[in-house]
């Protein structure tokens, strides 16, 4: 493999990191209230609101129904007016988070639906307020299923980012269809895809270990 | 042990009184010495006169929880309580008893509003809990401590950290925090299991953590829901002590909910039965269970009021029933009657022939109490005469149909 063809791979590799992390990191800040709030506002939830329930719930679906090619394209507006363009790594962390968003928000509410619902009353109990219980019971129990959704919603947010290329996003699977397939030079694309299954791998058993750990169960 | 400062000023004032104490009482638990001599002696004073072993036979006791014509109607048309009318008073082991669904739970989770009665009053230390804004209620419950059958410590948490919780929503300064969640490991015995995770100790240790998490907050009443139902004989045992020795101890009220009759009549002081969501009777755990007027007690104390004739005696007693005139008695007796020679005067001046059949004598908590089934062999109106006689030295005779 010549040079340029490496520098172009540890670029492409930087862009995945970066655009993975960012999504990962947006997706996580927002997803982890919106699943909050879709658990306490559910019929008998700590916070119960069932129109909000519902509204959140069908943003969710929507979301999450929509294929991402699709959802790369029709946020493009909303791409432009935060980012200043449509176009390049930048342009792609946009949807990927909108994408990461609702996937983390779904899996963040399973985790705490696992959650015994007497550990919330023994807080209710000793006269823990809503947001103490949040805090102190919901997440912390949760925390080992969070970790696990998170580690799922990086692992899918790669394989999203390989379609960062339509946008110009750049990234790994930008470079195996442009070298490997568009240029036939099978071994960019092998190299791109052992990269891609050790970078799953690696988040995977890292995940898996930090939920092993938190978990006391 | 909230009282015991609020009414010693002086004695908090000197502080750390608390711990020293609890302390003291511990040592003296080990060397299985007696622990009252271990009170310091303001504390024993002050304890002593409002120790449940003296107050709750007073009817004037003071009353923590009044409920009046509570009803709880669910949701889905379920009547879980209706018309119940109770007091609990300071300082007592109040049981709850009952079929499974009568509606215990419902009634125990009124108490701390955990559910809302849909009909009645409840008077917490004279205050009525249904007017409370959220803000007073949740500053409430840290006065009414509970726990449960599973125990729900948050597996996240040590069991430092499990007990530390209340008061860290209380917002209590770490560093009393720290002071005070020792002086409660120490008080349940799990001082070598602070830093355990849950699921690393054992179910009565659960149950400890349980206890101690409930009492962090230095609440006047415990409430219990089945909290041995998970738990073998021998554990179920030490947890009811440590309730007991609570109890007598710090003064502590309980209210406690279980299926283990043996449990009722090892702590309890008085006991109300519910039936269908109604309150069947209540009353002293003696006469109760010494003299149960409803159908629904007798059936939930059969396993340990043996009021049960074993079928071999049935049929001893039928053959001697054929055998010639007479009948078959059951008679019961509690307190002092225990004590009279009532059935040998009887046979002595109507000259009856007596043959035993079954029997027991119990004790519940110091009243004697006992059921013998005879057969009274004689004429009728002798039998009668006998009969009136037994019964005037209040002894209760019942013909038995076989
Ligand atoms: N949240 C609820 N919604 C509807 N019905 C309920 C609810 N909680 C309890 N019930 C019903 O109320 C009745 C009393 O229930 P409760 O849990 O108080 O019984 P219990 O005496 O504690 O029974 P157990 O001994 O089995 O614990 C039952 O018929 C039960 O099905
Ligand atoms: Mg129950």
């Amino acid at each position: 493999m010549s040079p340029e063809l490496l520098a172009l791979f540890q670029t492409s590799l930087l862009e995945t990191l970066w655009m993975v992390g960012v999504s990962g990191a947006i997706g996580t800040a927002l997803g982890l209230p919106l699943g909050v709030l879709l658990v306490i506002t559910d019929q008998y939830g700590l916070l119960q609101n069932r129109p909000l329930n519902r509204v959140l719930g069908v943003f969710a679906n929507a979301v999450r129904s929509t294929p991402f090619i699709i959802l790369l394209v029709a946020v493009i507006p909303l791409t432009r007016w935060i980012v200043g363009t449509s176009i390049g790594t930048g342009a792609a962390i946009v949807p990927l988070s909108i994408a990461a968003i609702p996937f983390v928000a779904r899996l963040v509410e399973s985790a705490l639906r696992e959650v015994d619902r007497g550990l919330i009353e023994a807080l209710q109990s000793m006269g823990a307020t809503p947001w103490q219980i949040i805090r102190t019971v919901l997440i912390p129990e949760a925390l080992p299923g969070i970790v696990a959704g998170l580690t799922i919603t990086l692992v899918s947010l790669i394989g999203h980012s390989a379609m960062a290329g339509a946008v110009g996003g750049g990234g790994l699977g930008d470079l195996g269809i442009r070298y490997g397939y568009q240029r036939f030079l099978p071994e960019v694309m092998a190299l791109v895809v052992v990269v891609l299954i050790v970078l799953v791998q690696l988040i995977q058993s890292l995940g898996d270990r930090f939920a092993q750990r938190l978990s006391h169960r | 042990m909230t009282e015991l400062i609020r009414t010693l000023p002086l004695v908090a004032a000197q502080g750390g009184v608390l711990s020293r104490w609890l302390t003291a009482w511990r040592d003296a638990g080990n060397r299985g010495g007696d622990r009252s001599t271990a009170l310091p002696p303001l504390v024993r004073d002050i304890v002593a006169p409002t120790a449940a072993t003296q107050g709750v036979g007073d009817v004037a006791a003071s009353r923590l929880f009044s409920l009046r014509t509570i009803g709880k109607l669910f949701d889905g048309g379920v009547q879980a309580l209706d018309d119940i009318n109770l007091d609990i008073r300071e300082g007592e082991i109040f049981g709850i008893i009952g079929r499974s669904g009568a509606g215990k739970s419902t009634l125990l989770r009124t108490l701390n509003l955990l559910e809302r009665p849909s009909a009645g009053t409840i008077e917490f230390e004279g205050r009525d809990l249904l007017t409370l804004d959220a803000a007073e209620l949740r500053q409430l419950r840290r006065r009414i401590g509970m726990i449960f059958q599973h125990f729900n410590l948050l597996s996240s948490r040590t069991v430092a950290g499990n007990i530390a919780l209340p008061l860290e929503l209380a917002g209590v300064p770490e560093s009393h925090i720290a002071t005070r969640v020792d002086e409660l490991l120490d008080l349940v015995g799990l001082r070598e299991q602070r830093d355990r995770y849950p699921n690393q100790i054992s179910g009565g240790q659960k149950q400890r953590v349980g206890i101690a998490r409930a009492l962090a907050t230095e609440p006047r009443v415990l409430l219990c829901d089945e909290a041995t139902s998970a738990l073998d004989p021998e554990t179920t045992q030490s947890i009811l002590a440590l309730l007991a020795d609570i109890n007598r101890r710090l003064g502590l009220t309980i209210v406690l909910i279980t299926h283990q009759m043996q449990v009722i009549k090892a702590i309890a002081h008085r006991v109300a039965v519910l039936d269908g969501g109604h309150l069947a009777e209540q009353g002293s755990v003696g006469d109760i269970f010494t003299a149960p007027t409803q159908e629904i007690t007798r059936t939930l104390l059969r396993e340990v009021i043996g009021n049960d004739i074993p079928a071999g005696v049935r049929d001893r007693a039928a053959r001697l029933l054929e055998s010639g005139e007479g009948r078959i008695w059951r008679l019961s007796f509690r307190g002092e009657s225990v004590d009279r020679p009532a059935l040998t005067e009887a046979a002595e001046r109507f000259g009856l022939k007596i043959n035993l059949l079954h029997g027991y004598i119990d004790d519940i908590q110091g009243m004697p109490f006992g059921s013998l089934v005879v057969a009274a062999a004689g004429a009728d109106a002798v039998l009668d005469a006998a009969a009136a006689f037994i019964e005037s030295q209040d002894i209760r005779v019942e013909e038995v149909v076989l």
